[in-house]
């Protein structure tokens, strides 16, 4: 993997954006402050928005999740469920959709997310078009 | 009773259009020929923002990866968007693959995962090495 690029200058439009935690929840909101206005405005641009694992708490201190039915990782879905009461959280799902906002536990749920996203990609424009003759 | 209905119906089109009535086999076959899966035509997309044109393609995904995210958490979505954007472009023969993956930092062009190993821009390609046996590690 290369090319990484610093968020700040990144310009371009994604289509799908996500977003990967870090398991040391303790020290996350120290840094996802200077992401809210970039999280904020480009939410608003892309089709959809994914987190990861502990992504979500990012996306949830953004204000991005209020009123959202989302998932997690199991073993942080308790601290999320009380540090943001707006949000619903169930810990069951690998992954789950809510709108445009899709959420997954962690390690390989995030593998099915992005099958699932693929899928929906790929596959519905043909099944719409096969249906639509 | 599907059948019965497309039939009445194919009856009610003939009249009101007026046309001379063809054989309702005949339309069903064509109907039916016409329901087979279609080649989906991909046409590259000419929005600037890719989120505007989900017909279009390539489809850009932007991971950001905060500091020591898992190493699987970014693997596995890149690994996947990455495959899967290379077998549409040879299947659907598109000129450029159907996904488009960029990978985020916070700061810096570094990301260190959890477990140690970091993805960095300025890496360069590692020494391949020939091996004469089996290999049970790589370390």
């Amino acid at each position: 993997l290369t090319n990484a690029k610093p968020f700040l200058s990144y310009k371009h439009f994604p289509d799908t954006l996500i977003v990967t935690g870090r398991p040391d929840l303790s020290s996350v909101g120290g840094d996802v402050s200077p992401l809210k206005p970039w999280l904020v405005q480009r939410s608003s641009q892309v089709r959809r928005i994914c987190s990861v694992c502990t992504g979500v708490f990012c996306l949830a201190q953004a204000g991005l999740l209020d009123g959202r039915r989302l998932t997690t990782h199991w073993q942080y879905a308790a601290e999320l469920a009380q540090r943001f009461p707006t949000i619903q959280v169930d810990p069951e799902p690998v992954f789950l959709r809510d709108g445009n906002v899709f959420t997954s536990a962690g390690c390989t749920a995030a593998m099915d997310m992005a099958l699932a996203l693929i899928e929906y990609d790929v596959a519905r424009p043909w099944l719409l078009r096969s249906h639509a003759r | 009773m599907v059948l019965y209905d497309r039939t009445n119906r194919l009856h009610e089109e003939t009249r009101l259009s007026g046309r001379e009535p063809r054989s309702v086999a005949r339309q069903l076959y064509w109907r039916a020929k016409m329901n087979q899966p279609p080649q989906l035509r991909l046409v590259p997309s000419q929005a600037k923002n890719s989120a505007l044109d989900p017909a279009g393609y390539p489809h850009r995904v932007a991971i950001l990866a905060l500091p020591n995210s898992d190493l699987f958490d970014i693997a596995g979505p890149f690994e996947a968007f990455v495959r899967a954007g290379q077998i549409v472009q040879q299947q659907r023969t598109l000129a450029a693959p159907f996904y488009t993956v960029d990978l985020l930092t916070v700061r810096g062009r570094t990301i260190p995962t959890w477990l140690g190993p970091a993805f960095d821009e300025r890496q360069a390609v590692p020494v391949v090495q020939a091996f004469s046996r089996y290999v049970d590690c790589y370390g």
